[in-house]
């Protein structure tokens, strides 16, 4: 027969024992819908997701150790007197056992309630019951993780993930490296190596976006750093067409139609945004600088390439009409397709940075020479005046849209009279462009401001004036 | 010494059996008589309030027949003297030697029936509530112990209030238990008629032992007074004490300030602790329990309630406002 002590002692064990299992029932539940909400519905990053974690099951393993404290000795006797119709007893000797004890009324108190206590089973009569908000927890926690399963979830972009990355980049990637590794270079294979190794880390699922991007902007840097420029432009734009494809949809393809591959098959327009972003951000490039005079008219004639580097010429506008019904890009099939190989007459050039190498090597600025024209073979073709222009210019002049630019127009008499040397002028400086674009000063009206309306009762007086 | 378990089963048997002889008498109001001689065991004093005839005096009267103890009966009038009640000097001449000798009041016995205790002039109240409190009487600057056992059972009609002097608030408060006697129904007003109405009288025999019946009793208050209470307990007490007071902004219940004057104060504690002790008693037990506290709230704390004017003209009792109390206090 168990003393009432033996049996407040193990009835606390059992108590704490449920205690302990309903909050890490509870916690881990929580954990669990935690994990699930911050990975997989907000798309937090793993570093991120484990904070919220930590941070409760600190605090589980907190209530775990309390557990022992919270349950008092006072409460276990009154739940002892509860079931076994004890009328207090085991309440006034658990809380008067330490005082009383050799007093005679407490040892028939302690004679009564081992009476008591012989019809009491603590594993029988306290069973393992879990708490309602356990069993919320529990059900909340299973439900979302059927739901998850059975309806994998779309994230909810949270503002820390990057736009711009999706599931294709890395097959982009990968395509390119695996591109890269058919070449014969060994440095274009070692590059392709570095890439395959970027893309299959790209594969991890544990990654965020925002680590995506961080390891593609390391290994443009690295490849950037290591590869030679011819190398290093033809990656650099296939490598930025796959991104902005990725980056933008498709309406912006609609809308832009420069942006993803289409800039590459368009040979009569280089690449202006790919050479700033990425080549020229690498310094690499430097910015061709304000076009010169006769840049525009120039740029269709031959010119000489400096420092006995040739180049080719581009392909003629019939051959890269066929190329891009083909369905793929010019740019991209001359650098890939086995069937045009890129050639290469110099170190240091490519086709489609032509313009801004010679801007650099021929610029009457800074080499001091003349352009000759050379003989086929020796000039620059589809690679215009385009790649001269300012940023915002377009063959036509200024973007004027949500610009605060204007438009003026050389007057006639001297356009003629400049004819089409316009800087040829008799004496006067005139205008080396056809067209101004000085912006105007700040505040200055558009539009003329409609006119003050007269006040009612100064409208007799002043109507016979105005 | 005698074993514990003795004790209690004595206590249980000689309590049962006082109800029960006095049950043969007063038919009914067994509650009545079960809280009286609580009281009594607990060591108190029991103001009952009824309507003439319903047999308060006889009732009193059975119970100090059971108990084989000394009573007297004090009518309360308005000419009631103190003296009346606790006794006078008189001059002696008997044996030529002329003395003043002390003659004792009814106020000397075991068992006193201060029956309408509010018709005396509160001088006259205050000579037997001094008695009740101190146990002993004061005559000319001599002070004589009352013996004990030393019990009172006052009575006061309800319904006569003119010419009446109602009792003081500190006068009330002495009183362990408010008893109210309640009409009889029509069962019991026909055994009523049935024992009443007949030659057959039954004669209450004494429980309690010829020889030293006084004894017995004070021993039985000793065993009351080593029942346990657990500290639980004895702070659901207090918290009861503290929610009846007005103007407590931890009372659980607004009428408490809305409805009394006064409160219960630590006496009420006391009466309810002692009366539980001994409800532990009659059920066997050393140990006070949350349903002993609860079965002797109400009279223990009924006339320490003091209702204010609003209460009474909105008819709301003191019974009323405990009862919301003994509800809305917890017990954990």
């Amino acid at each position: 027969m168990a003393s009432p002590a033996a049996l407040i002692e193990q009835t606390t064990r059992r108590l704490v024992y449920q205690s302990r299992v309903n909050t890490a029932g509870f916690f881990l539940s929580v954990m669990v819908l935690t994990a699930i909400l911050c990975h997989y519905l907000f798309s937090l990053p793993a570093t991120l997701v484990l904070a919220p974690l930590f941070l409760l099951s600190t605090l589980m393993i907190h209530c775990l150790v309390q557990a022992q404290r919270v349950i008092r000795r006072e409460e276990v006797a009154a739940l002892l007197d509860e079931k076994t119709d004890g009328q207090e007893r085991f309440l006034t000797y658990a809380t008067l056992s330490p005082l009383r004890e050799d007093e005679p009324f407490f040892l028939l108190l302690q004679r009564q309630a081992t009476r008591k206590a012989a019809t009491f089973d603590p594993s029988r009569d306290v069973p393992l019951t879990l708490d309602r908000r356990v069993l919320l927890a529990l059900s909340a926690a299973a439900l979302s993780t059927l739901l998850l399963f059975v309806f994998p979830p779309t994230p909810i972009r949270s503002p820390l993930t990057h736009q711009g990355i999706h599931g294709d980049t890395e097959t982009e990637i990968e395509r390119l490296a695996r591109e890269l590794m058919k070449r014969e270079t060994v440095q274009e294979q070692a590059t392709g190596a570095q890439l395959l190794a970027l893309a299959e880390e790209l594969k991890n699922p544990l990654l965020s976006p925002q680590e995506k991007q961080r390891l593609i902007e390391q290994a443009q840097q690295r490849l950037n750093l290591t590869l030679p420029l011819p190398q290093l432009l033809s990656f650099d734009l296939q490598l930025f067409a796959s991104d902005r494809n990725n980056k933008q949809g498709p309406s912006a393809h609609s809308d832009q139609p420069q942006a993803g591959n289409a800039p590459l098959a368009k040979s009569d327009q280089p690449q202006e945004h790919p050479r700033k972003s990425l080549s020229a951000a690498a310094g690499k490039e430097p910015y061709p600088g304000p076009p010169q005079e006769g840049d525009s008219k120039e740029s269709a004639k031959p010119r000489t390439t400096g420092g006995g580097i040739q180049f080719n010429l581009p392909p003629p506008q019939s051959e890269r009409k066929e190329e891009r019904a083909g369905g793929e890009s010019t740019g991209q099939r001359q650098q890939t397709s086995p069937d045009h190989p890129p050639v290469w007459q110099g170190q240091g050039t490519d086709p489609h940075h032509l313009g801004g190498q010679q801007a650099q090597e021929q610029g009457p600025d800074v080499s001091g020479q003349q352009p000759q024209p050379r003989g086929a073979g020796t000039t620059v073709g589809g690679a215009t005046g385009e790649r001269f222009l300012r940023p915002g210019e377009q063959p036509g002049g200024f973007l004027t849209k949500d610009a605060r630019f204007v438009k003026v127009r050389v007057p006639g008499g001297q356009e003629t009279a400049a004819g089409d040397k316009r800087t040829a002028s008799h004496g006067r400086p005139t205008a080396k462009t056809p067209y101004s674009n000085t912006p105007l000063k700040a505040g200055t009206p558009d539009q003329p401001q409609p006119r003050q309306p007269v006040p009612l009762e100064y409208r007799a007086i002043l109507q016979p004036q105005l | 010494m005698t074993p514990p378990e003795e004790q209690v089963q004595e206590f249980r048997r000689l309590f049962t059996a006082i109800e029960e002889e006095v049950g043969r008498v007063i038919v009914g109001h067994r509650d009545v008589v079960r809280k009286i001689l609580i009281a009594f065991f607990a060591g108190g004093h029991v103001l009952i309030e009824g309507v003439p005839g319903l047999g308060k005096t006889l009732m009193v009267k059975s119970i100090s027949q059971a108990l084989g103890l000394s009573f007297k009966r004090i009518q309360f009038t308005p000419d009631l003297m103190p003296s009346d009640i606790v006794g006078t000097q008189i001059l002696s001449d008997g044996t030529g030697d002329r003395h003043f000798e002390f003659k004792k009041g009814p106020v000397f016995a075991n068992i006193v029936l201060a029956d309408e205790v509010n018709r005396a002039t509160p001088k006259t109240q205050s000579a037997i509530l001094e008695a009740m409190e101190e146990q002993q009487v004061t005559v000319f600057g001599e002070t004589y112990t009352l013996e004990p056992p030393f019990f009172v059972l006052a009575t006061q009609n309800p319904i006569e209030i003119e010419g009446t002097y109602p009792l003081p608030e500190a006068q009330l408060d002495r009183f362990l238990f408010k008893l109210i006697v309640s009409p009889p129904t029509s069962v019991e007003l026909a055994e009523i008629l049935a024992r009443t109405t007949t030659d057959t009288h039954y004669h209450i025999k004494q429980v309690l032992p010829a020889e030293h019946p006084q004894r017995f009793a004070e021993a039985m208050k000793v065993v009351v007074r080593q029942v346990l209470l657990a500290p639980p307990l004895s702070a659901y007490v207090a918290r009861l004490i503290a929610a009846a007071t007005p103007g407590n902004p931890h009372s659980p219940i607004p009428e408490v300030t809305q409805y009394l004057r006064y409160g219960p104060g630590p006496r009420g504690a006391q009466a309810i602790t002692l009366g539980a002790k001994v409800n532990a008693l009659l059920d066997g037990r050393v140990n006070v329990s949350f349903a002993d506290l609860l079965d002797v709230a109400l009279p223990a704390l009924r006339h320490r309630c003091l209702l204010n004017f609003q209460a009474e003209a909105e008819g709301v009792t003191a019974d009323h406002i405990i009862e919301l109390l003994l509800k809305a206090v917890p017990k954990k």
